[in-house]
């Protein structure tokens, strides 16, 4: 019984207590109305939902708001200096934009609220969504007749983070589909005659997405490019692309009904899983080089790929030839990997802005074109701490041109131990590209 | 009318004779040297049609010649053919005639082709000499020994049926219009190599490559070269007796008489060639014996023994007179085959069993009846019928296989067929190939059959100083073709093809009558006048085709006329000629009816089990047969003029032609328009019965797809579709526009200059070729969408076709010197020829006969005229070409003016500008329409033929010895090439041949 007493004794005490010292100063809970509204570059619209903090200098203290339609937050805070930051992240054409913004503002007794105080942002990409690997030369076949080479695939990754809306991006092959020396855009002076233009070619078609998929953080799609059934059913070193989870290229409705290459893909990939083709070519099939393919992807602004395609306006033939491509604005490129074949000499056909290299594959064993990991970036975080397999193996080092990962991190590997990979994304893939001596869909 | 006047200088030409005194001559021919008899050797009169042979004593007679001077010609295999003028005024039994063994110990032995002047036609023999000269592999490189010809850049045989050399005559190359290949006709010892029955090789088809079908002229790689004694190559206008040609005639005559054993083995770094023959004489007036065989090898590729042609041939040959003193009937049976064909299957790289190889079998007979009869009525009478029988089978060995199941469409009715496993409908329309590993044999079995018989009377006579000759005779061709076509070994793996059955298609008959009269008259002073008329009526009878009989008039008139011989004059001799003539080219089988063609459309595909297994269907559509009954024979008329003669040794001639092809076939297409059903894989999406349990079916009419359940828990449920708007084409033959080609032919033989025992002649040619094609054409773009995801539905009408250029214009200038230097001494003939083409021009055109066709664009990307520019020629612009008119699917009847709509649409509707814009032509480059122009370049060749004593000889050449490696500039671009490995220029080459004699 006496315990009880007390106790109860203690609580009220302590309730009288707050309230004294809350009653001290009456300043100290006299509260104002701040308003923060964001101010963003101007590519950008406001948004609902931004999350605006705001920390009291002085004590720590910290607000938050979610920002109306026309983004503002309003906060009620005592007098004091406050810290005001916001992050907003946003997924602009396949890449990760941060907008950031911060501001100070000294909330005195004379503060007046009928005027927002403005918060000013300022954008800067974050990561993107990059080509993880592609997978174009094909392997063996059981029989010993030679190459399979009709199941190419490609990933993307998003290498961000953030989740990223793949909305209006596309798949393009540069031209010509093989790196040769009888590249028609050269000019006599030696340059590529789209690179003053700011464009590159995008060949016979280009692939979208039919309904609007995002990747989130870390995460990837694989997509098939051919053949989007098990392969393996007869071909033992191809690739089992009967996934649920996975994308294909199949438009049969259209142009590319070529069913050698186009056969009807795995019932287990969902039709939503398709991707559309806008063709301007008059190939019946995705031309995609099997030794040597410039391959990219890219989002479109302002309108959709298969409008932009669809455009005579967008479209020229390849020089001296039936061949149409699209030309496709540089600055709408997300990423590009550029591939030359071993021991056959060609020029470059992406310029530099997009990718200033190149990495060599040889084709018909199964090598893949894999990026290379960002080791700095990926050590550093810290959740990967114990997760990451070093001493890779899988480079190809040992044959001619060959190349491997300098990072020494064994990716796949590391992913499948639950860590998060910082894939190096320099725009040039001599850097940031290897052959792999596996595709990665085989380990 | 024409046939009246034939009739009437007839029957007066035979009055006349009946009561003209005749007389008999009589003689016999000895060898030179040993002055031994001369048995089965020919001695004739070839302005009198007569042609008797010599017994086993070397004796002849002929009987019932007019009086008069007359050209007697007597040959015998293996010697030197001699020509001897003799005055017949009274009977005669004391001619004694001697003829030499040919041997380069002879002082004549020519090794160019010599023009035959006698004839009235323009017409070239090139003899043993200049085949063993030349060490012709394949017959087809004689063409390299006509006015201006060059050197076949082929030095081997090895190659699929569709890429080997066929004769072409008077063209400037591939491009021109009219099938000149097609045109021009071959025959061996009388049996015609025709092409009338072939259909198009479709080893393409085996090997999937896609390709055009292309008609062209008979591949003569398996005629063995070693048992030929000479080539005439007819390019003027050829008697009425020869018919369906349109451009020139190549008669091939093997070795026929009495020879001893003669071996020849020929070696060049890809083939390898042994050849053995003989004239048997069966003794006893038995008459004479020609058996010979030949084997021929050649490899594609010098560092490979694969891959190979092979030639077997075996000819025999058996000749005889019979009723030598009164009226010799003289046959000539002849049989020939050949064995052999093209094959990679022995390629060690090709992957195990797989092979692509192409028979090349033929047989061909041939009996040749000639009765001397010398009444004055008839003279002789010809009856000549002839066998050509090939087998030409194409066969494919591919290794396949596949990571899910495929279709192979086999349909040949209209409708909606559903893939089926083999084993549970071996004849479905559609077999479903299981995913894995196989083989697939395919066959193109195509074996043409010609046989021919016709007969000839000649009644030859003399009217006071005019020679006359008649000939009236009637001809019988029928062509068929005996092959299977296109099939598979084993259904259960035949990718997608349909059954066509050459056998199955009608044969060609051709019946003609034909009437030519020539006449000679010697006039004073050396002149002569020689004309000939001709008249020719052919009648094409197809049975069971819409075609039915087809028939077509074909006059030709020769006409020469020798203004003076006067030998001491430093222009001895000289001389014009002039040719007139129509020949007409019957179509091939092909021509007629087109092998059909299919459009398949996928209709409905749902996804790919698990195990690979899958279900497809498609909607078949197949082209109609369609019967054109405006269709001609494509003519062509013929005019030249020839001025010759001689001054001092030199003799000259220079030849104008001018060519023009009537009607010329071609291809066009006729598009009629249908809708199918697709069902995609969405209407699947939540689909309530699961994947296992599901049996499709598709109704063949409707194409509605109906799905029921194996377990009967869900009630059958009918999918959703679409209608696709879509078109078939059928294409057929038509007629083209009428097109000429023009040129001059010279040659300048300066005769032997003795103290140098070399002689010099100089050939050349200049050939002008125009073709613009201006019917209007249908193109649709069949397998283009458009962004609506619609299949493309606007059919453009082009003048002249769905090209930038419809026509071009090419020239070329080509001169050649061959320096031959003859040492009888030493036997040894050596000769160099340099062969120079100092014009080679090309362009390309488009015209219009409504105005313009084609304008040029600003830059690649435009669509509409430049301002600027006008000149499509200038050569600095890209040009764009808009279809005449335009019409579309869902209304085939409005047509729509191009430009106007083009030009509304780009202001008004973008949608419909961005679809029209795909009918726009466009140039590639923007030098297109300038001239091209190859800058001159030669190259020249060695042979040296020597004989070893009198049984044995060694040929040996060089092409291109030079090894020219010079550069040439084409003006179109600018670029310059070296001649290295240039198909201007034949490559660097070299044979030996030994020859020995038993």
């Amino acid at each position: 019984m006496k315990l009880t007493k007390l106790l109860f004794l203690l609580i009220i005490a302590l309730l009288l207590g707050v309230s004294c010292s809350d009653n001290d100063d009456p300043s100290d809970y006299q509260t104002y109305d701040v308003t923060v509204k964001l101010v963003y570059p101007s590519d950008y619209e406001s948004v609902e939902n931004v999350t605006v903090t705001l920390v009291n200098t002085g004590n720590n203290t910290t607000y938050e708001d979610s920002t109306n339609v026309s983004g503002e937050a309003t906060f009620s805070v005592p007098v004091g200096i406050y810290q005001a930051t916001v992050t907003d992240k946003r997924s602009v054409s396949g890449s990760s934009v941060v907008l950031n913004g911060m501001a100070n503002i000294s909330v005195g007794t004379d503060w007046v609220a009928t005027t927002p105080v403005e918060l000013s942002l300022t954008a800067s990409k974050a990561g993107s969504v990059v080509i993880k690997e592609l997978y174009a030369g094909g392997c063996q076949k059981d029989d010993g007749s030679g190459k399979f080479q009709r199941d190419p695939y490609v990933i993307l990754y998003n290498n961000s983070e953030n989740e990223i809306s793949l909305e209006n991006m596309a798949l393009g092959i540069a031209l010509p589909y093989g790196m040769t020396t009888s590249n028609k855009y050269y000019g006599t002076d030696g340059k590529l005659s789209y690179e003053a233009e700011n464009w590159i070619p995008a060949g016979d078609a280009i692939w979208h997405f039919k309904n609007t998929v995002s990747i989130p953080a870390g995460e990837e799609i694989v997509i098939a490019l051919q053949n989007a059934v098990d392969n393996t059913v007869t071909y033992s070193n191809s690739i089992n692309f009967a996934n649920a989870e996975y994308y294909c290229t199949y438009d049969v409705s259209g142009q590319y009904k070529n069913t050698t290459y186009y056969p009807s893909p795995s019932e287990v990939i969902p039709t939503d899983h398709y991707l559309s083709s806008t063709v301007y070519g008059i190939a019946n099939a995705w031309p995609l080089s099997v030794n040597s393919p410039a391959f990219f992807i890219f989002s479109t602004e302002g309108t959709t790929p298969a409008a932009y395609a669809a455009n005579v306006a967008n479209q020229q033939n390849y020089p001296g030839t039936t061949q149409v491509v699209i030309k496709v604005p540089v600055e709408w490129v997300v990423d590009a990997v550029e591939v030359k074949g071993q021991g056959v000499d060609g020029y470059k056909r992406l310029t530099s802005t997009v990718d200033a290299g190149y990495v060599t594959m040889i084709s018909g064993v199964g090598y893949s074109i894999y990026r290379n990991v960002d080791r700095e970036a990926t050590e550093a975080i810290e959740e990967n701490s114990g997760k990451l397999v070093y001493n890779y193996s899988l480079g190809t080092t040992s044959e001619q041109e060959g190349s491997t990962d300098p990072s020494g991190i064994d990716a796949e590997a590391s992913i499948k131990k639950g860590a998060r990979i910082v894939y190096k994304d320099t725009n040039n893939s001599t850097n940031d590209f290897h052959q792999r001596s596996r595709a990665s869909l085989k380990d | 009318m024409k046939r009246g006047i034939f009739l009437c200088i007839f029957l007066f030409s035979v009055i006349l004779s009946v009561f003209s005194q005749s007389y008999t001559v009589s003689g016999k021919v000895l060898e030179e040297k040993r002055h031994t008899p001369v048995e089965y050797a020919l001695v004739s009169i070839p302005e009198k049609e007569i042609t008797v042979m010599t017994n086993d004593k070397g004796n002849f007679t002929i009987r019932n010649l007019p009086a008069g001077s007359a050209e007697i010609v007597i040959s015998s295999l293996g010697y030197q053919k001699v020509t001897f003028h003799l005055s017949i005024g009274k009977d005669r039994d004391d001619l004694v005639f001697y003829l030499s063994e040919s041997s380069l110990a002879l002082q004549e032995v020519q090794v160019t082709a010599q023009r035959k002047t006698e004839d009235l036609a323009t017409s070239y023999t090139i003899g043993r000499a200049a085949l063993e000269q030349m060490q012709v592999l394949n017959v087809t490189e004689i063409a390299a020994l006509l006015p201006g010809g060059q050197t076949s850049r082929r030095s081997n045989l090895a190659v699929s049926r569709s890429s080997t050399d066929h004769f072409a005559i008077r063209t400037n190359g591939s491009g021109e219009m009219g099938l000149p290949e097609f045109g021009t006709v071959i025959e061996v010892d009388g049996v015609r190599l025709s092409d009338n029955s072939l259909f198009p090789d479709r080893t393409a088809e085996l090997e999937r490559t896609s390709s055009t079908l292309r008609i062209t002229g008979a591949d003569t790689r398996n005629i063995g070269t070693s048992n030929i004694e000479s080539i005439e190559i007819t390019t003027g206008v050829p008697s009425v007796e020869h018919g369906d040609l349109s451009n020139g005639l190549i008669r091939i005559h093997t070795r026929k008489g009495k020879s001893p054993w003669q071996i020849n083995a020929v070696t060049k770094p890809n083939t390898k060639s042994f050849s053995l023959s003989k004239g048997f004489d069966l003794g006893n007036n038995r008459g004479v014996l020609n058996a010979a065989f030949e084997r021929t090898k050649s490899n594609s590729d010098l560092a490979s023994p694969y891959t190979a042609y092979d030639r077997n041939n075996l000819s025999l040959t058996y000749s005889n007179t019979w009723n030598t003193r009164k009226t010799p009937l003289r046959m000539t049976f002849g049989l020939s085959g050949n064995l052999g064909g093209f094959d990679s299957k022995a390629d060690p790289d090709a992957f195990t069993d797989t092979y692509s190889k192409e028979r090349d079998h033929t047989i061909r007979g041939s009996l040749d009846l000639d009765w001397l009869l010398n009444k004055p009525w008839i003279t002789n009478l010809q009856f000549l019928s002839t066998l050509n029988y090939s087998d030409q089978l194409s066969e494919v060995k591919k290794n396949q296989s596949s990571s899910s199941a495929t279709a192979a469409i086999h349909a040949r009715k209209a409708g909606y067929f559903i893939a089926t496993d083999y084993d549970t409908d071996p004849d479905a329309e559609i077999i479903l190939i299981p995913a894995g590993y196989w083989y697939t044999t395919g066959r193109d079995d195509n074996k043409p059959l010609t046989y021919t018989s016709k007969l000839k009377a000649n009644q030859a006579g003399k009217i006071g100083r005019l020679n006359h000759r008649l000939m009236l005779g009637i001809d019988y061709s029928r062509s068929s073709n005996e092959g299977r076509g296109l099939y598979y070994t084993d259904m259960r793996y035949a990718p997608t093809y349909r059954d066509y059955r050459y056998d199955e298609q009608p044969a060609v008959h051709n019946w003609a009558v034909y009437a030519e009269e020539t006449l000679a008259l010697p006039l004073s002073g050396g002149r002569k006048f020689d004309f000939s008329i001709g008249l020719r009526g052919d009648m094409t009878y197809i049975s069971g085709s819409e075609y039915g009989t087809v028939s077509s008039l074909s006059p030709r008139l020769n006409a020469k006329y020798l203004f003076w011989k006067r030998p001491e004059s430093l222009l001895s001799e000289m001389g014009l000629r002039a040719s007139f003539g129509d020949a007409v080219k019957l179509p091939s089988a092909y021509i007629l009816n087109p092998i059909p063609t299919y459009t398949d459309r996928l209709s409905f595909t749902p996804g790919t089990m698990a195990d690979g297994s899958v279900y497809y269907a498609y909607n078949t559509m197949p082209s109609t047969n369609i019967y054109n009954p405006d269709l001609k024979w494509q003519r062509s008329r013929l005019l030249e003029l020839e001025w010759n003669g001689k001054a001092g040794q030199v003799t000259f001639s220079l030849l104008a032609y001018h060519s023009r092809t009537m009607d010329p076939y071609i291809q066009r297409t006729l598009y009629i328009p249908y809708t199918y059903k697709q069902t995609d894989q969405s209407a699947l999406n939540n689909f309530p019965i699961p994947s296992m349990n599901r049996v499709y079916s598709i109704d063949r009419e409707t194409g509605i797809v109906t799905v029921s359940d194996k377990t009967g828990a869900n009630p059958d449920q009918q999918l959703v579709y679409k209608e696709k708007l879509t078109a078939k084409s059928n294409s057929y033959y038509a007629n083209g526009s009428a097109f000429s080609k023009k040129g001059l032919e010279w040659i300048v033989d300066f005769g032997q200059i003795p103290s140098i025992r070399t002689s010099f002649r100089v050939d050349g040619s200049y050939n002008h070729y125009k073709g613009i094609e201006k019917e209007l054409q249908a193109n649709l773009l069949t397998s283009q969408y458009m962004a609506d995801g619609n299949l493309y539905k606007y059919i453009g009408f082009y003048e002249g076709g769905n090209s930038v250029s419809n026509g071009s214009l090419s020239k070329k200038l080509t001169n050649n010197l061959s320096v031959t230097t003859h040492i009888p001494a030493i036997r040894m003939i050596l000769s160099l020829r340099l062969e120079s083409n100092l014009l080679n021009y090309a362009r390309n055109l488009s015209e219009s006969s409504f105005g313009t066709r084609g304008f040029p664009i600003d830059n690649v990307e435009s669509y509409f005229p430049s301002e600027t520019a006008t000149d499509i020629y200038a050569g600095d612009h890209y040009v764009a070409v808009y279809p005449q008119y335009y019409i579309s699917l869902d209304d085939m009847e409005t047509k729509i003016p191009f430009a106007e709509k083009f030009a509304w649409a780009k202001e008004n509707d973008p949608a419909l500008f961005n679809e029209l814009a795909k009918l726009v032509l466009k140039t590639n480059r923007n030098y297109y329409f300038k001239s091209q122009n190859v800058s001159a370049y030669y190259s020249a060749n060695l042979s040296v033929t020597k004989e070893l004593g009198e049984y044995v000889s060694i040929s040996f050449l060089a092409n291109n010895f030079l090894n020219n490696m010079s550069k040439v500039k084409y003006s179109q671009s600018g670029n310059e090439a070296t001649l290295y490995d240039n198909s201007l220029i034949p490559t660097f080459y070299y044979g030996l041949t030994l020859r020995i004699k038993l």
